[in-house]
């Protein structure tokens, strides 16, 4: 891919210690004058970003400002959520801005889907070399 | 804790809770015994979180049009 960036899968332990590689991705959130350096999942199968409460909290948002009621499904589906919009910057691209689904549950991870994260990049998968490239699409291609 | 005091507890989990405890206790055994492939690919009743929303079109129209309103907004 052309002006991608590489990124290893991330090796996770679940609570048995089994060993998994998983696609996260580190990115950098900002709210105002707030900055989280996070990991998001990347998440093809969901339908939007999901961002934990805690996350939130922690850029100073408050959840009573947040007026768009989001209704999950799936695992999540008995999560209250509301919609949010922040700026992320991920590796040297420009910044964006991505809408999460913001959920009153610390029991999620970071959700990068396909509303927004995979309108604004195109990543490739390469599951046996436990990689993925990433690129931002410019706005021509949008 | 003696197993005598840990059975009458195990007794009142739920059943899933049931599944993840033997869960642990299977992958606990097989990294004593240095067994890998008790744990491949996957166990019987075994918990696998999905935690896709995958079906929420809904909250993804609703997201692209908060973007849109906050596009807008900055101008």
């Amino acid at each position: 891919m052309l002006d991608a960036k590489k990124f290893a899968f991330v090796r996770q332990e679940d609570r048995y210690g089994v060993v998994d590689r998983v696609p996260y991705l580190p990115l950098r959130l900002i709210h105002k004058e707030s900055v989280l350096e996070v990991s998001g999942l990347l998440d093809t199968g969901s339908s939007v970003n999901v961002l934990p409460y805690d996350l939130g909290v922690q850029l100073g948002v408050i959840w009573e400002n947040q007026t768009t009621e989001i209704v999950l499904s799936g695992n999540l589906a008995l999560l209250k959520a509301r919609g949010l919009v922040l700026s992320a910057k991920v590796s040297d691209f420009e910044i964006v801005r991505l809408a999460f689904a913001w959920t009153l549950s610390n029991e999620v991870p970071l959700i990068l889907g396909r509303s927004n994260f995979f309108c604004e990049f195109d990543v490739c998968f390469y599951a046996s070399q436990a990689s993925f490239d990433i690129r931002q699409i410019g706005k021509s291609r949008k | 804790m003696s197993v005598t005091d840990l059975l009458p507890n195990l007794q009142k989990l739920s059943r899933a809770d049931k599944f993840l405890v033997m869960q642990f206790l299977l992958v606990d055994l097989s990294k004593e015994e240095g067994v890998e492939n008790l744990l491949e690919p996957f166990q019987n009743g075994a918990v696998y979180p999905v935690w896709s929303p995958y079906d929420s079109h809904q909250a993804a129209h609703q997201l692209m049009q908060l973007l849109e309103e906050d596009s807008i907004k900055a101008g």
